[in-house]
């Protein structure tokens, strides 16, 4: 008899932990992830700190994406990988995989020489 | 009492619960990403409105029409898939060398990508009050009118910009600042980025001496 009262005592604990559980997380709110958007501004901010030194727009008319990601070291984050495409009237894909991840866009319109507009995107992921 | 054990923990996790979602405050977290990615917006947009300035002057430099429009509908284009509309109204003038007591045109481009037709719109120049009526202007469209002054000094003159859409009637007065000697573009942008977040938008000018 003691033992069945223990387990009903113990089938009454978990019952009440799982009631206020799903009370209180389980309405599908789900928590919105900042970690992205912070992604995105850092990328943002790191694309228009070399467009400030006047090279975003002649390396984006190049398509040298890997000058570019060579300036994004050092602006970026560490423990973030990332990867700039360079996008005319539609962007290159990119073949990523990761469960979360974020991409910062920025425009330029050319230079002295060549006058052509383009967006400049870097996607950005958690280092493996 | 081993009973009783489970009860207590049961209650030491639900205070453990409680305790989690309040420290969370979802609507803060919510807020909160609101105003950063409405930043993140609003930091868009000015670059979009600087690199539209920069080509201005990029192209008067190198005596290049169209850069303009060309830059705007690649912008708007790139902003479709991400639910961004990039709407507004470009008026350029441009005239070359004043040269004293002599005709000088006054070339005026009106781009329209408001998002919609004009159904009529209105230019008036304040040097004699000449006038011209366009009908129907779509979207992602130009018209042009060339006006014609003459001066002896240097002198303002203003060019009146009427439209009407569906939706709104608008009046802009822009500056045409003359000067003996001098070739200039003055540039006047209307400029609307909506996005499900909210709307940024921004009227300004350029001049630009031109070579």
């Amino acid at each position: 008899m003691k033992g069945v009262l223990k387990s009903f005592e113990a089938v009454i604990a978990i019952l009440a932990v799982i009631t206020v559980y799903l009370v209180l997380f389980g309405s599908g709110e789900k928590i919105p992830d900042i970690e992205v958007v912070t992604w995105r501004t850092r990328g943002f901010e790191a694309l228009k700190a070399i467009d400030e030194k006047n090279k975003l727009a002649t390396l984006a008319l190049a398509n040298d994406t890997s000058s570019i990601e060579s300036e994004l070291a050092s602006l970026l984050p560490l423990g973030l990988d990332y990867d700039v495409v360079v996008c005319s009237q539609s962007c290159p894909s990119v073949g990523i995989s990761s469960e979360k991840i974020s991409s910062a866009n920025y425009f330029v319109v050319g230079n002295t020489t060549n006058i052509d507009p383009k967006e400049v995107v870097v996607y950005i992921w958690r280092g493996t | 009492m081993k009973g009783q054990f489970f009860l207590i923990s049961g209650l030491i996790i639900i205070v453990v619960l409680l305790l989690i979602k309040s420290s969370l405050n979802l609507a803060q977290i919510i807020e909160n990403k609101k105003y950063l990615e409405m930043g993140l917006e609003r930091k868009e947009f000015s670059n979009i409105r600087d690199e539209l300035v920069e080509t201005v002057e990029l192209s008067y430099n190198k005596n290049e029409t169209g850069n303009m429009e060309k830059y705007i509908v690649y912008v708007r284009q790139r902003l479709k898939p991400r639910t961004i509309d990039l709407n507004g109204l470009a008026v350029e003038s441009s005239f070359k060398k004043v040269i004293s007591g002599s005709n000088t045109g006054l070339n005026v481009t009106v781009f329209n990508f408001l998002g919609e037709t004009i159904q009529s719109l209105n230019l008036t120049f304040s040097y004699d009050g000449s006038s011209q009526v366009f009908s129907n202007v779509a979207d992602n469209s130009s018209v042009k009118k060339d006006f014609t002054f003459s001066t002896t000094s240097d002198v303002n003159y203003t060019l009146t910009v009427n439209y009407t859409t569906s939706t709104e009637t608008r009046r802009y007065s822009v500056q045409i600042p003359v000067q003996i000697g001098k070739s200039k573009f003055i540039g006047f942008f209307n400029l609307r980025m909506n996005s499900l977040r909210g709307e940024n938008r921004d009227e300004f000018s350029k001049v630009v001496e031109t070579a």
